[in-house]
C-alpha cells in the first residue's frame, strides 16, 4: 500500500519534472541527446530514493544528481586535451571493451556486487560516495574527516582491486544466450 | 591475485588508478597536470593503461546504480540516512540473489490495484532492451535507453515515449484507442503493429508492420497538427516540423526493426551516423573524425557486441580506431603506408 503511493508520487514527480530537467540539462550540456540520457540516468538512481523515503525533497534530490551526473560528462569531455597528441594514434588503441560493459553483457552483476562488498571499508564507502552519491573527492573527504588526498588513494585502490577481481575471476562458460528480459506484468 | 596473467607493473597500474581517481572526482592543479604530462610521456603503456582505467571509473558511474544491494551498502556509508533500517547487511544474501534478475529489468514498475487497469512506468537502462505484456494484452518492445510510461483504464490506453525507441503490437480494441505520445508527435490505433522512435523533442519516426495508423507529427498534445494516415509498410519521418513519408521494401522494413533481436543493419550509412547508434545504445561517446565520418558503412552488427563492431569497421574500411583516456573511441582514417 504505501509502495504503490510512492510509485504514484515517482510517476508524478516524473511527468512535473522530464520537460524542466530535460530543457536545465541541454543547456548545461549544450546537447539534447546527452540531456535525455543524462535525464534518464537521474531519474534511475533517484527511484529508489523515493520508495524508500530516504530522500526530503526528491525534486530537488533529482536536480542535484541530475546536475552532478552532468558536470561529471563535461569533465570526462575536457580530460582527452590532457593527454600530449601526437602519439594517440598507436599507443592508445586498445582492444579490449570496457571491462564492467564485458561484465554486463555477461550478467555477471553477482560478481561485481560481491566484489564491492569485499572491499576494505574504507575503500568501498569512498567509491560508493563518489559513484553513487556522486560527491567530489574534496566533499568526501570533508564527510568522512580525511584529506583529499587520502580520498584520491582509496578510490584509486576501489578501482585497482575491483578492475582486479573482474579481470582475473572466472568467467562462467555459459553459454551466450539472448537476453531474456521478457517480464510479464499483468496485475 | 593472479601472478600468472599477463600484467603491465604494479607501479604503472597503482599510478594509472591513481591518476584515473584524480581525474574523476578531484581538481587537479597546475603541478599535478604537469605530473601527468610527465608520466604519460614516460611510457607509451601509461596512456593505454590510464585510458582503461578512465574508461573503468566511468562505467561504475553508470552501473553501481543498477546494483540491487547497492543502496543497502550506501545507507551502510551514510548511517544517518539509512531510515528504518537496523541491520543493512542482514537483507544482503537476499539482494544479491535478486540481483542478476532486477538487473535484467530494472524497469520502474509501478501499479494502481484495479484489475485490468494499469499505470507503469518502464525505464531502459544502457545496452539492454525489454519486452513487457501491459494489461490490455498489448505487447511492447522497449530498446535501451527507453523511457515509457503507460496509462490504462477502462475508456483509454495511453503511453508516453519519452525517449528512445518501442515497438507496440496493439492488442485490438476498438472502444480503446490506443495513443502512444512523444515530444514531437502522437500515434494513434485501435490495433496494429508499429514501431516509434522517440529521436529528440522535435523528431520522431513510425513504421507501421500490420494494420493502419493515424500518426500526429508536432506537439505532444495534438493540437495544430494534421493527422497522417500510414499503412503497413509505411514510414513516417518527422523532423522540426518537415514530415516525409516513404513506402519501405520488406527488406529495409525488416533492417529497421533489427533491434528488436539487438541488431542492427547499415546500408551504406555514413560511418558518423552508424557509430551514433552504438554510442546511443552503449552510453558510450564514439565519434568519426572529419575525415572519416562520410565512409559509407553496411552490414548487420550485433548492438551488445561494441568490440566486435569496431574490429569490423577496422577490416573493412582503412580506419583506425583509438580509444581515448576519458573513455570515448574515436574512428580516424588510417594513414597510409
Amino acid at each position: 500500500m504505501p509502495e504503490e503511493s510512492h510509485r504514484r508520487k515517482f510517476a508524478g514527480i516524473y511527468r512535473r519534472t522530464i520537460a524542466p530537467l530535460r530543457r536545465y540539462l541541454a543547456r548545461l550540456l549544450g546537447n539534447p541527446t546527452e540531456a535525455q540520457d543524462v535525464a534518464h540516468d537521474a531519474y534511475l538512481r533517484v527511484y529508489p530514493k523515493v520508495m524508500d523515503e530516504s530522500a526530503v525533497n526528491p525534486e530537488a534530490v533529482l536536480y542535484t544528481t541530475a546536475r552532478r551526473l552532468a558536470i561529471n560528462r563535461l569533465k570526462r569531455r575536457r580530460i582527452t586535451p590532457l593527454v600530449p597528441a601526437g602519439s594517440s594514434l598507436e599507443t592508445a588503441a586498445s582492444p579490449a571493451p570496457g571491462v564492467v560493459q564485458e561484465v554486463m553483457a555477461r550478467q555477471e552483476l553477482r560478481q561485481l556486487e560481491a566484489a564491492i562488498v569485499q572491499l576494505p571499508e574504507g575503500c568501498r564507502a569512498v567509491l560508493l560516495l563518489r559513484k553513487i552519491e556522486l560527491l567530489s573527492h574534496q566533499e568526501i573527504a570533508q564527510r568522512l574527516g580525511i584529506t583529499v588526498s587520502t580520498v584520491e588513494k582509496q578510490h584509486a585502490r576501489a578501482l585497482r582491486l575491483l578492475r582486479l577481481v573482474l579481470l582475473t575471476e572466472p568467467i562462467d562458460a555459459k553459454p551466450n544466450q539472448p537476453e531474456s528480459t521478457r517480464r510479464e506484468v499483468r496485475p | 591475485m593472479n601472478p600468472s596473467s599477463p600484467r603491465p607493473d604494479p607501479a604503472a597500474e597503482e599510478l594509472a588508478s591513481l591518476w584515473a581517481a584524480r581525474l574523476d572526482g578531484s581538481v587537479l592543479s597546475a603541478e599535478h597536470r604537469l605530473a601527468l604530462d610527465a608520466w604519460l610521456a614516460a611510457d607509451p603503456a601509461h596512456r593505454t593503461l590510464l585510458s582503461q582505467y578512465c574508461q573503468f571509473s566511468a562505467d561504475l558511474e553508470q552501473h553501481l546504480p543498477l546494483l540491487a544491494g547497492i543502496r543497502e551498502l550506501s545507507a551502510d556509508v551514510q548511517p544517518s540516512l539509512a531510515t528504518a533500517q537496523p541491520h543493512p547487511w542482514s537483507r544482503w544474501p537476499l539482494m544479491a540473489s535478486v540481483a542478476l534478475t532486477a538487473a535484467a529489468a530494472v524497469a520502474l514498475v509501478f501499479w494502481l490495484g484495479r484489475p485490468k487497469n494499469q499505470f507503469a512506468d518502464f525505464i531502459t537502462p544502457l545496452g539492454r532492451r525489454q519486452a513487457l505484456m501491459l494489461a490490455d494484452g498489448t505487447r511492447v518492445e522497449l530498446d535501451a535507453r527507453s523511457s515509457l510510461e503507460v496509462e490504462i483504464d477502462g475508456s483509454r490506453r495511453r503511453a508516453r515515449l519519452a525517449a528512445g525507441e518501442a515497438f507496440f503490437a496493439v492488442h485490438k480494441d476498438a472502444a480503446r484507442p490506443f495513443i502512444v505520445e512523444t515530444p514531437a508527435g502522437s500515434v494513434r490505433v485501435t490495433g496494429t503493429q508499429f514501431d516509434v522512435r522517440a529521436a529528440s523533442s522535435t523528431a520522431f519516426e513510425v513504421i507501421v508492420i500490420e494494420g493502419s495508423v493515424q500518426a500526429r507529427p508536432g506537439d505532444a498534445d495534438g493540437h495544430a497538427a494534421t493527422p497522417v494516415a500510414l499503412t503497413a509498410g509505411d514510414r513516417l519521418a518527422a523532423r522540426a516540423g518537415v514530415v516525409s513519408v516513404a513506402a519501405l521494401s520488406p527488406a529495409a522494413l525488416e533492417h529497421a526493426l533489427a533491434w528488436r533481436q539487438g541488431q542492427t543493419v547499415f546500408d551504406g550509412v555514413p560511418l558518423s551516423e552508424a557509430l551514433a547508434r552504438f554510442a546511443r545504445y552503449h552510453g558510450r561517446t564514439i565519434t568519426a573524425t572529419a575525415a572519416a565520418a562520410g565512409l559509407p558503412v553496411g552490414g548487420r552488427f550485433s548492438l551488445d557486441d561494441l568490440a566486435g563492431f569496431l574490429a569490423a569497421l577496422e577490416e573493412v574500411l582503412p580506419v583506425k580506431v583509438t580509444h581515448h583516456p576519458d573513455g570515448s573511441v574515436e574512428v580516424d582514417l588510417r594513414p597510409q603506408g
